[in-house]
């Protein structure tokens, strides 16, 4: 079942109800315990389309990518990419299916191998997937190195010798090698310096305009997402609570949660942000031992303490459901969002200016 | 260049050619004391090699008539005890000394490799098994197993650099096993399994090349120690069986009783010994910051 596409063509990538346990050793004479990094989260992604993945640090989100890419096994659920099920693949039809979803790695200091130069890390996906000859493969790392913005004797050139800007645009230069159809972006900015943010965030969006690539594009940072992506998901403690486009879910956050990482986006018009009232969540992210029954939210919930009954969130798992226009949220008292006329309009239990963070 | 460089002509500016290893190679080459330890090393294994045509006599050559004679123009380190010509000795010492301590870190290399191998890829059970065991074994004094092993298997040259080796063993086994773990688990070698490279493309290519080096360093620093050791057992009486290859260690216990008479028959084996061992210490560092430069610093 899906909630939350608008489309009606068959998504390029499904994944439906992912769950991704963690076996934890506990010691020599203790059964492991299992954690759950991520509970029966559903994104799906269309063709020639950037789904913006946003939630705080730990909220499952690269874990999501990584049990996505086959990094990382999943404990139930399904990832079906262009009508394959993963799972239910041969090791060699995965390997195939590998060409065409990529990734491109949070820290650039990391992904590269320190051996490699860059030609030979780049041409290494054409390599794997049996993809041209060798002067073929030279001329491509190339046009490839000239594409993420670098000049072609860069393949020369080892990683120690580069910036974190120029790493990752080497690592997306890897990514783009096998000519895949999704590209998988786990927080690729986040380690980066402002200036050089900007920089590879308009190198994603040009590559958006001129080819026809699907993202998948993981970050902390709702303000970018706005930039870079038609739709997005939001995650919290390893479960979707909202998805929908872009602008809809900045402009009316249909989640509590949603609500307070849109509040946390720095206005650029000066009364605008003199008027932003940011909600500060109360609290910390549950433990992952002892997960909180009901709604995984609802300990550091501003609209639960607002409601006049609110048992049930603390009673009963809250659903994803379709709200209209694409839009699938869960949580039980999600008409209230909708009944005010503006996000800022609803006034959290406790608010301060502008100072104070989500994370 | 003249004029103000803009960010992205800085970004874009043109990349050195040079692979990793002649990138190390030029680190060690601008690393002046490793560079000397080498050309010591280089030295003493041409001496070795060569010591049938530049040793002036040979190893066993001379009589109780000559025994213990200061240095001259025809003895130029000396004579020992039983009229051998010092120099010549040291020389020809020099390959068995030097012959045991490579081929024994060798083996131990070898062995501990594989066992570090084994260790890490089979994790769980194999692993904790192999390196509990690995533990016990290092908790013996290396000089001590080396003496039990001699004393059990006999003093051939085999049987040395087996006892040798074996005190090793478990400092590689355990060296190569982390340094497996630590370079599988590393980003860049998940990025590859994520282009979809095999898991043996991805061992031979990334995960090997990147966990030797620390290996290589380790070896060379081992072979210092083990000069030491095949000395000190030497020095115990445990040296080659075959009383008439010479070795430096044997020379110095053979001198012993003599220090008072001739002082330089002990020296000039000691400083052999010492000369080496920090000569093999000087290239493992400078292999050691040649190939992580980021340590060095």
């Amino acid at each position: 079942m899906r909630l939350d596409t608008t489309y009606d063509a068959a998504p390029l990538l499904d994944a439906s109800e992912v769950t991704v346990d963690f076996t934890e050793k506990r010691g020599l004479f203790q059964s492991p315990g299992t954690v759950r990094g991520v509970n029966k989260a559903s994104i799906t992604v269309a063709r020639g389309e950037t789904l913006g993945l946003v939630g705080e640090s730990g909220s499952g989100k690269s874990t999501l990518a990584r049990a996505i890419m086959g990094l990382t096994p999943i404990t139930s659920g399904r990832v079906v990419f262009d009508g394959k099920d993963l799972a239910r693949l041969s090791n060699q039809e995965r390997r195939r299916v590998r060409r065409r979803m990529q990734m491109v790695f949070q820290n650039p200091y990391s992904t590269l191998d320190p051996r490699m130069s860059v030609g030979e890390t780049v041409a290494e996906p054409m390599i794997v997937h049996g993809l041209g000859n060798p002067k073929r493969r030279r001329e491509e790392v190339a046009e490839l190195l000239q594409t993420v913005g670098l000049n072609a004797d860069f393949a020369g050139r080892y990683p120690d010798a580069l910036s974190g800007g120029q790493r990752q645009r080497v690592s997306l230069a890897r990514a783009l090698a096998s000519q895949p159809e999704l590209i998988v972006a786990d927080e690729p900015i986040s380690a980066l310096d402002v200036s050089i943010q900007a920089q590879i965030v308009n190198l994603l969006r040009r590559l958006q305009r001129e080819t026809a690539l699907s993202f998948l594009f993981i970050t902390h940072d709702l303000s970018i997402v706005q930039n870079i992506s038609q739709r997005v998901a939001v995650m919290y403690f390893g479960e979707v609570v909202e998805t929908g486009p872009s602008r809809d879910v900045c402009s009316t956050p249909l989640h509590p949660y949603s609500a307070a990482l849109v509040s946390a986006i720095p206005r650029p018009n000066p009364a605008l942000e003199k008027a932003r009232t940011q909600i500060v969540l109360e609290g910390e992210v549950p433990s992952r031992v002892n997960p909180p029954s009901g709604c995984a939210f609802h300990t550091r919930c501003w609209l639960k303490q607002r409601m006049p009954d609110a048992s049930v969130c603390s009673r009963v798992v809250p659903a994803l459901r379709r709200m209209g226009n694409g839009r699938a949220v869960a949580c039980h008292f999600a008409e209230t969002m909708t009944q005010a006329s503006e996000p800022h309009a609803v006034r959290a239990g406790r608010m301060s200016g502008s100072e104070g963070n989500l994370t | 260049m003249t004029g103000v460089t803009t960010l992205s002509q800085a970004e874009k500016a043109a990349p050195s050619e040079s692979s990793f290893l002649r990138q190390a190679m030029s680190r060690f080459l601008a690393n002046t004391p490793a560079v000397i330890g080498a050309l010591l090393l280089l030295a003493f294994v041409a001496a070795g090699l060569l010591a049938p045509w530049i040793a002036p006599y040979g190893p066993n050559e001379g009589g109780l008539g000559d025994a213990l004679l200061p240095p001259s123009v025809d003895h130029l380190l000396g004579t020992d005890k039983q009229g051998r010509d010092q120099l010549s000795l040291i020389l020809y010492g020099g390959r068995t000394s030097l012959l045991l301590a490579i081929s024994s870190v060798t083996v131990a290399l070898l062995a501990g490799g594989v066992l570090g191998a084994v260790a890490s890829a089979f994790r769980g059970t194999v692993d904790a098994v192999i390196m509990r065991l690995v533990d016990v074994w290092l908790a013996i004094p290396g000089m001590l197993l080396a003496l039990a092993i001699v004393a059990l298997l006999g003093t051939g040259l085999v049987q040395i650099t087996i006892a040798v080796a074996v005190t090793n063993v478990p400092v590689f086994a355990r060296l190569f096993r982390t340094s497996l773990a630590e370079v599988s688990r590393s980003e860049y070698i998940e990025a590859t399994r994520s282009v979809g490279a095999s898991e043996m493309r991805i061992f031979m290519r990334h995960t090997l090349p990147n966990a030797v080096s620390p290996l290589i360093v380790a070896a060379l620093l081992a072979m210092a120690s083990a000069v030491v050791q095949v000395a000190g057992l030497g020095f115990l009486g445990l040296g080659p069986a075959d009383r008439l290859v010479p070795e430096w260690g044997t020379m110095l216990t053979n001198a012993s009783s003599y220090m008072r008479v001739a002082p330089l028959l002990t020296v000039v084996p000691c400083a052999a010994i010492v000369i080496t061992a920090i000569s093999f210490n000087l290239v493992g560092d400078g292999l050691q910051e040649a190939f992580d430069p980021q340590s060095a610093r």
